[in-house]
């Protein structure tokens, strides 16, 4: 249970997972652009993960409704064991209900640092994301295709006085729809740790976006992790008083 | 199931009142049902002396949880278990049968359906409630659990729906017959009233207030729980990244023939979880009329023997517990309460694997150690293996 409550809170802060901005005005347009197509004012999505390993496969499915990157909701539909449970995030607190026993318990952060089945989602990763604004340099180096899109390919240098995991990233944004297709990430020595890579666009609401994404760790074959977006709707005007402690027993 | 005329009162209610109230308010195309529940069997092994008797038993169980959501102002649940007992247990054990078929509620919603000398099987219901949900404000009328408690071992603010620790298997915890009014004044606050009768037909009574204030969430309450007026608080919150929480009750008994002092029971407990998802919590309990000697022996499985007064005989109990995912699919850990006066003390290794998405396998032990007349000593060791499919 408590890696399931894991993945959740990761995807809580930070839910589109492939996105970054820029700081090079050029480079900021494009990823500014990427960063508004898969993630409006609010969302509300169902998600299935997958942990894929050479001997196993564990699916956690969810529905998650965010705001403002501030609020967010989310009620995990399978596993049986733990469906009905929701989390709730309000600015940097985080609660849970637990249906089963009616406990709600308010999370705290070093939960955070718990790893789900091995996911190859670093929560560093996660909590360091909203920081990649300001944590890094990003230049264009260049121009690829990408199964069949033609990418910008921005390189994010950190810099030198953040504290972010990854020494650098390079990823690829596709030309016509500002989609981020691909990103690997490099540790400090500039080995690659990971792949992500974004596919099956399809028109979701009012837009076209990758519906999944696989990250796949550099040094682990057959391990991988899929994220498939089922369904999501993009600014609902969804009210404040959605993400409330009553909400979070009524959401179905 | 004959479970009695108020059970079918009940039921009445909830399947036949329901429907002709909500006649016409069709929703929108959320399923307006759901049913969910698991199958579990639980091997006991029971060594109270090694060089004697090993006792052996199972228990087939079964629960079933109905919810019915026929608009977004009501819903309705039905929480069933059925529990198959069979082994040596029930042969050891005088009437144990009785034992299985008391209901402590106001109704009585449990039945033995049939049992000999090796065997029991009963029913219980243990959920059974209406909520109707009007703005901010909520009604809940049935068979519920009210839950109060913000530590996760000890709970003294819990005083509806004490529970055993050492109950494990029972995870849900049984409910209580009650009435339950909460309002929300905003997002991370609630104000809760509520009112609970038992199968002796006394009354717990008590109102709760619960705010978020400096990242902390705060409670206080204040009511009657049986013979004793209740006043207390709780809180939920982090120092340094690790989860600081506590609860402290103060029970004044109102029947001064027999007590005229108040009784403290206060707890705090704390967590913390290390980057390599070690996870480390400890907890401690204090009771001011507690023993500073032995603390006794008492039947501590059973949940109804068990409120928020009496959660230990003793002046102080301590709780520590240390849990690692050996790998993502095996988690292993162990859970520990000493009590430092009579130096009696409970060990509960565990090691939980998942098989499947839908399938855990469990191992358990409760290894019990202290002197006669001791809070945890006599009561031996037990080992449990577990295989749960939830569905």
């Amino acid at each position: 249970m408590k890696q399931i409550k894991t993945i959740l809170i990761c995807v809580i802060l930070a839910s589109p997972l492939l996105q970054m901005d820029a700081q090079n005005l050029s480079a900021k347009e494009i990823i500014v652009k990427a960063d508004n197509k898969m993630r409006g004012t609010s969302s509300e999505s169902t998600i299935t993960m997958k942990i894929v390993r050479p001997t196993w496969e564990r699916t956690v499915t969810f529905r998650s409704w965010e705001k403002d990157r501030k609020y967010s909701l989310t009620l995990i539909t399978a596993p049986a064991k733990e469906k009905g449970q929701t989390f709730l995030k309000r600015d940097t607190e985080m609660w849970n209900w637990i249906p089963n026993i009616s406990r709600l318990v308010k999370i705290p952060p070093s939960m955070l640092s718990q790893g789900w089945m091995g996911s190859d989602y670093t929560n560093d990763d996660i909590l360091k994301e909203s920081s990649i604004v300001v944590d890094y340099i990003h230049t264009i180096i260049g121009d690829e295709t990408i199964s069949g899109n033609e990418c910008y390919k921005i390189k994010l240098i950190q810099k030198e006085d953040a504290a972010g995991v990854w020494g650098n990233i390079i990823t690829w944004v596709s030309k016509e729809e500002f989609l981020q297709l691909k990103s690997t990430y490099f540790d400090e020595d500039g080995y690659l740790v990971k792949t992500e890579t974004a596919s099956e666009i399809k028109m979701m609401d009012d837009r076209k976006i990758p519906t999944y994404m696989e990250i796949i760790p550099e040094d682990d074959p057959g391990h991988k992790t899929i994220v498939i977006i089922n369904t999501i709707k993009f600014n609902t005007n969804i009210a404040d008083g959605f993400f409330s402690q009553q909400n979070m027993k009524r959401v179905r | 199931m004959l479970l009695g005329r108020k059970y079918c009162i009940i039921v009445f209610l909830i399947m036949v009142l329901l429907p002709i109230v909500t006649w016409g308010q069709d929703g929108k195309k959320a399923k307006k049902w759901s049913l969910d529940g698991y199958l579990k069997n639980l091997q006991n092994t029971w060594i109270e002396d090694f060089d004697n008797n090993w006792i052996i038993w199972n228990s087939i169980n079964n629960r079933l949880d109905f919810k019915w959501y026929p608009n977004n102002k009501m819903y309705a649940t039905i929480g069933i278990r059925n529990q198959l007992q069979f082994g040596q247990l029930i042969q050891v054990v005088p009437d144990y049968d009785k034992m299985l078929d008391n209901d402590y509620g106001f109704f009585d919603l449990t039945k033995v359906i049939g049992n000999n000398d090796n065997y029991v099987l009963f029913s219980n219901i243990d959920r059974l409630y209406f909520k109707y949900t009007a703005n901010k404000i909520e009604f809940q009328i049935g068979r519920q659990r009210i839950n109060w408690g913000r530590n996760l071992v000890w709970n003294p603010n819990d005083i509806f729906n004490s529970f055993s620790y050492f109950d494990f298997d029972y995870e849900e915890r049984p409910g209580s017959d009650a009435v339950l009014l909460q309002y929300y004044p905003n997002y991370t606050s609630s104000i809760q009233l509520a009112c609970k009768l038992d199968h002796n037909n006394d009354v717990t009574m008590a109102a709760l207030y619960k705010f978020n204030k400096w990242n902390y969430d705060m409670q206080f309450m204040g009511g009657v729980m049986l013979e004793d007026i209740v006043l207390g608080a709780g809180w939920a919150g982090q120092i340094a990244g690790s989860g600081f929480r506590g609860e402290f009750s103060c029970f004044i008994n109102t029947d001064n023939s027999i007590d005229t002092t108040a009784t403290l029971i206060a707890s705090i407990d704390w967590d913390y979880t290390f980057k390599n998802s070690l996870y480390i919590h400890a907890s401690a309990l204090y009771n001011n009329n507690g023993t500073t000697g032995n603390a006794g022996f008492r039947p501590i499985f059973i949940n109804e023997d068990i409120t928020a007064k009496n959660l230990t005989l003793s002046r102080a109990s301590l709780f520590g517990q240390v849990t690692y995912p050996v790998s993502p699919l095996v988690t292993a850990g162990i859970a520990s309460i000493f009590n430092p006066y009579d130096l009696s003390a409970f060990a509960g290794p565990s090691v939980d694997i998942s098989l499947r998405d839908d399938l855990y396998l469990f191992f358990m032990g409760q290894i019990f150690t202290g002197a006669a007349g001791t809070e945890y000593g006599g009561y031996g060791t037990l080992f449990y293996i577990r295989l749960k499919w939830s569905f």
